[in-house]
């Protein structure tokens, strides 16, 4: 009796672990964040960030939604478009509801690092150069395109805003 | 009635601060961080001021509070008859005077009590006791009262918040939300109530004014107090819990009413009722911030 109670208990142990081994997953081919950005983009959400706060409680100490004070859902005048093409890397704005605000026009766009990017740099090596760290990755199968702006005064921080853009 | 009472506050306020001896930089402080001690010969004019106000002599720094330092401490006062050398001060010109310091560290005290004991000072001679004017080398007592951060739970506050005691790091083309707690409101015409509006008006000089406004906060008259019918777009939004707000970037908010295009240096505004029925229908208070004019 006592045998078969070890044999089967043996039996069921290595069932189990094969089982488990076999369970192994893959990782996919790393998404391409070039590919991801490069399309038509619209406006659609806009945070402002107090970059005075020094000691935060909760999250609405520091950040604000204000996109409806940017973005007039009753206005006829459409929110700001952005279009970026992988060929010739070229980007350009439609203006709209928000572009007052932002320094973005037309030129030449890239990735601070085409692997594993941080950031877009739109015009870079001109005088016209501007930075907006990417708050999150733009994959192909991402909705959003979310810019973070950070507005300087000289070499001071005065205020950012998270730019939310969603896939046209 | 209010016009008045507007004159004479203006009155006042010129006052005291043409009366104002001694002052910090910067203004709020941080009590461990440098701060600059200014006094203003030419305003003191009790025993010798006016002659220390001119005077190419050296001219010191007595001090007794927060803090008096024993004798032997190396920024003790020193004697009467000879000033600690290194309590001198430094001279700006016309009659301006001023010394660099650490408050906590120079007074080797707390933060609370640089904020609970107003530093106290006079300015004389190395030798106190010399003859200025036929009278003691020295200036009258002054002091200088250190204000405690405000911090809890504010009424009315900005987002983003303000940079330094009325001063915004941003300017007018950028978003900034009026803030307005209810539940700390004294008002009992105002208590619980959920209908207000924010009636702002843009300063576009720095005089008394130069505003540019769609109706004056500051000077509602009777004809204006349909405010909602008026001002719709200056509706405060409910947040909940008692709390308003207003969201709005200035330059596009006042454009129909700068016509002129003129620069806007700051805000001014006042939360009222959506219909005024009587004097007490507005919040007391109508702060002003001033925006960023630097970088436009």
């Amino acid at each position: 009796m006592k045998t078969i109670k070890l044999t089967a208990l043996i039996a069921i142990t290595s069932t189990l672990f094969f089982a488990c081994k076999k369970d192994t997953r893959e990782l996919g081919p790393r998404a391409n964040q070039v590919e991801g950005i490069s399309t038509e983009w619209t406006l659609n959400k806009v945070q402002q960030i107090d970059v005075n706060v020094q000691l935060a409680f909760q999250e609405s100490d520091t950040l604000l939604d204000v996109t409806e004070t940017v973005i007039d859902l009753l206005s006829s005048m459409s929110p700001m478009e952005i279009s970026f093409k992988q060929q010739d890397s070229v980007f350009m704005v439609n203006p709209g509801q928000g572009s007052d605000m932002f320094n973005l026009k037309d030129g030449k766009w890239c990735f601070d690092n085409e692997k594993y990017p941080s950031k877009v740099i739109f015009n870079k090596g001109t005088s016209d150069e501007s930075v907006y760290p990417l708050v999150r990755p733009v994959r192909p199968q991402d909705k959003y395109l979310v810019l973070k702006y950070n507005k300087m005064c000289g070499s001071d921080r005065t205020v950012s805003y998270h730019l939310w853009f969603v896939r046209k | 009635m209010k016009k008045q009472l507007f004159i004479l506050l203006s009155a006042l306020t010129a006052g005291s601060t043409m009366a104002q001896k001694a002052w910090v930089e910067p203004d709020p402080i941080n009590p461990n961080d440098s701060i600059t001690v200014w006094v203003d010969l030419n305003k003191c004019a009790d025993f010798g001021s006016p002659v220390l106000a001119s005077t190419t002599d050296d001219v010191y720094m007595w001090t007794w509070s927060p803090r008096e330092h024993p004798v032997g401490h190396p920024l003790n006062n020193g004697t009467w008859g000879a000033s600690n050398e290194a309590l001198k001060l430094q001279k700006a010109g016309n009659g301006l005077v001023y010394y660099r310091m650490i408050p906590t560290s120079f007074y080797e005290v707390s933060a609370a009590q640089v904020y609970g004991s107003p530093i106290k000072l006079l300015v004389k001679k190395k030798n106190g006791s010399d003859d200025c004017g036929g009278q003691e080398c020295k200036t009258e007592d002054l002091e200088i009262k250190i204000e405690a951060p405000k911090t809890g739970p504010k009424k009315l506050y900005s987002f983003p918040g303000l940079k330094t005691k009325d001063t915004l790091s941003t300017t007018p083309n950028d978003v900034i939300t009026i803030f307005y707690d209810n539940k700390l409101e004294t008002n009992d015409s105002l208590k619980g109530r959920n209908d207000f509006y924010c009636v702002v008006k843009a300063r576009t000089g720095t005089g008394t004014e130069e505003f540019v406004y769609y109706i004056d906060g500051d000077n509602i008259k009777a004809a204006d107090r349909d405010i909602a019918g008026k001002l719709p777009q200056m509706k405060m939004k409910d947040y909940g819990n008692g709390k308003f707000g207003f969201s709005f970037i200035p330059n596009k908010l006042m454009s129909s009413a700068n016509t002129q295009g003129k620069q806007i240096l700051s805000i001014k505004y006042k939360i009222v009722r959506g219909y005024i029925r009587k004097q007490y229908d507005w919040v007391a208070e109508s702060p002003e911030y001033w925006f960023n004019t630097v970088c436009q």
